[in-house]
């Protein structure tokens, strides 16, 4: 499977190369020129809108390369650990008419240094694909270095009026909060996990019907790597200046998941909210089901300071024994069990000190687990492309049994975007 | 970046247009109007200029009426691919990279822009200037060779204004918004603008570059440069949807 995924990808990539030039001397579809000499207000045509003005490209291409380099203390008098990773993602967009669009993403991340040589499962972590096509490979490694290649994006859109259709490697993203999210039930991820800007992607099919220019109704069936199946619908609206949503499904061919999620406003500050819950099909009649509720307020001031506080309870008592190691690792991590059981809170202060440097401070304190998490974030815009972002998280806790997770991370990260 | 979106709103309200024989509030109307047209779609550029430094960021925008409007950020590399809706009173904020909606509440679309001079208020109650004002005809005078009514707005008593009064000065030829002053509640000046580069946009002439400049802060200013604008090109209400937030370029 995977040399013939790699062929049909890099044949797709070529493809779209040699067709963009093509595509690019010629008009985008017959329909759409049509509806560009139109004129009078009833168009309302989004192609022949927005060429109006000027002339679009068939393709685009960006990304941004990072190195960050990482220093992770457990205690002070013990040796530090060291890691560097230099990082480049690339994303290509080809819209190949009006109606056909196909993206492809990839990222290119050489980690090497202290980290990489004293974990040896390290190399297998990093290269960690849930997709159903593992779609992530380690080019080299040796003992303290490896360079990973992975595809996190490749799908192909069809779009016809007010019905869309994407399949491939996407991200289907129900969420509604910051932190935590039950509604999320497709690509979990953790909050830890900073340095993944995208997210993780699903292999999945997903068709959605815009019943209003604020609400849809979506179905979305993806296959993980264990080729279970999980597959949900969602309805989405908008009522009393709320968006509201409800989502019912199957998770992992075991549970059955019911989720509801609002986004609206109390006194100008953003109040948003998700719930799920996991029933498993098993055990349909019983107390084994699983609770997941996030809510979050968000208010910001006019003199700029902006503030968040989210709460979260998670009722699945299948906790793990090092809870740091699962943040990060997304093996562990699944839809019914985001993040530590019980009780979470989280608040966020952030302020833009100038319009170039933004300093912020969050912490999570999780009383059932005697557990607090306290992450300052220092971002410099450097040039209009270029950033530095110094970001700690320190890990705590006051439960003698939990000692031994306790450290503290330092990353300092440079971002060119191109 | 969500108050990018306050721009675009803003730059329908910030060139503002002026007539003769018409009441301050005929002028002020006619001002609008022209700036705004039924609809329109553009090409913006907006520069942050302080001392030491400049940013920039360039976006597509399309509006119709007071109700819609819709910006795609083109640059800076790091947030291409954003855009902002905006139907009635909601906005929403489109992510692409992690494929997430954001409902915009509207603490943070007062929140100031970026850092620049332009304030939220300017960006988002875009309809104030006609309607949550009295207008007074002051006088009419030559500003940078061009004649212009004067003409003082005092904000409606439960106005959601931020100003205690704003001047502007509209130009009899154009009935273009030339230049403004912005007094705080104590009647202090904190800003003034300047619009210049009278240019074809469409079916019309608008001034294409405005400039804001924040009264005690020496060596800044933003700039708004309208690199293309048409008016009235029949866009349709449902082309302001979030379908089209997620497919438009």
């Amino acid at each position: 499977m995977k040399p013939v995924a790699v062929y049909i990808l890099t044949l797709l990539f070529i493809l779209l190369l040699t067709a963009d030039g093509i595509a690019l001397g010629q008009p985008p579809c017959p329909r759409a020129k049509a509806s560009a000499a139109q004129s009078g207000d009833s168009t309302g045509n989004p192609a022949a809108d927005s060429s109006a003005v000027k002339k679009e490209r068939s393709w685009s291409f960006n990304g941004y390369v990072k190195d960050m380099q990482t220093l992770i203390v457990h205690m002070i008098d013990e040796p530090w650990v060291t890691d560097n990773l230099i990082h480049n993602r690339n994303n290509f967009k080809w819209n190949i008419s009006k109606s056909f669009t196909f993206c492809l993403q990839e990222r290119n991340r050489f980690y090497w240094g202290g980290l990489t040589a004293i974990s040896p499962q390290y190399a297998d972590f990093i290269a960690y694909d849930n997709g159903l096509v593992n779609m992530s490979w380690n080019i080299f490694s040796g003992k303290s270095y490896v360079l990973n290649i992975a595809i996190d994006r490749v799908w192909f859109d069809y779009t016809r009026d007010k019905f869309q259709v994407t399949l491939g490697r996407q991200r289907i993203n129900w969420s509604q909060t910051f932190v935590w999210n039950p509604n999320d039930i497709f690509n979990t991820y953790s909050y830890f996990d900073f340095d993944y800007e995208e997210k993780p992607g699903s292999d999945a099919v997903r068709l959605q019907y815009f019943t209003s220019p604020s609400s849809r109704a979506e179905i979305a069936v993806k296959a993980d790597k264990d080729q279970k199946i999980t597959a949900a619908g969602l309805y989405r609206f908008n009522k009393w200046k709320y968006d509201f949503q409800g989502l019912a499904g199957i998770y992992t061919q075991s549970d059955l998941v019911l989720g509801l999620g609002w986004a609206g406003q109390i006194a100008g500050g953003g109040f948003k909210g998700e719930m799920s819950w996991f029933q498993p099909l098993k055990h349909f009649g019983d107390t084994t089901g699983v609770f997941l509720s996030s809510i979050e307020y968000d208010y910001t001031f006019r003199n700029s300071i902006f503030l968040q506080f989210e709460g979260f309870y998670n009722s699945n008592h299948t906790n793990s024994t090092n809870v740091l190691i699962n943040q990060f690792n997304p093996a562990l991590l699944n839809a019914k069990n985001p993040f530590l059981t019980g009780f979470s809170i989280f608040g966020n202060i952030s302020y833009p000190v100038t319009p170039l440097i933004s300093l912020a401070l969050a912490g999570i304190y999780n009383p059932t687990n005697k557990m607090y998490f306290i992450i300052p974030t220092f971002t410099f815009s450097l040039m209009n492309n270029l950033d530095l972002s110094l970001i700690s998280q320190t890990f705590q806790t006051y439960d003698p049994a939990l000692m031994g997770s306790c450290q503290t991370s330092v990353f300092v990260r440079l971002k060119v975007s191109f | 970046m969500k108050k990018l979106v306050l721009t675009i709103l803003m730059l329908a309200s910030l060139q503002i247009t002026f007539a003769q024989g018409l009441t301050a509030k005929e002028i002020i109307r006619k001002a609008d109007d022209k700036n705004r047209g039924l609809s329109s779609q553009g090409i913006m550029t907006m520069t942050v200029i302080r001392p030491d430094w400049t940013r920039t960021i360039t976006m597509k925008t399309w509006s119709k009426s007071r109700e819609y409007s819709l910006v795609l950020i083109t640059a800076p590399a790091k947030d291409k691919g954003q855009v902002f809706l905006k139907i009635k009173t909601e906005m929403w904020n489109w992510v692409p990279s992690i494929d997430k909606t954001i409902k915009i509440p509207p603490s943070m679309m007062l929140q100031s822009w970026m850092g620049s001079d332009f304030t939220n208020d300017d960006l988002v109650k875009q309809s104030s200037i006609v309607v949550d004002y009295t207008h007074k005809l002051l006088a009419k005078e030559k500003v940078r060779d061009m004649d212009c009514y004067k003409i003082e707005l005092t904000p409606l008593p439960d106005a959601p204004v931020v100003w205690g009064k704003v001047i502007m000065w509209i130009t009899v030829s154009g009935f273009d918004m030339w230049m403004a002053e912005y007094y705080d509640e104590d009647s202090k000046l904190v800003n003034v603008s300047n619009n210049y580069d009278i240019r074809r946009m469409g079916d019309r002439e608008i001034p294409t570059r405005l400039e804001m400049v924040p009264v005690n802060k020496k060596g800044q200013k933003t700039v708004m440069h309208i690199d293309e604008m048409k008016f009235n090109t029949g866009i349709d209400e449902s082309f302001f949807s979030q379908q089209n937030m997620k497919k438009i370029k």
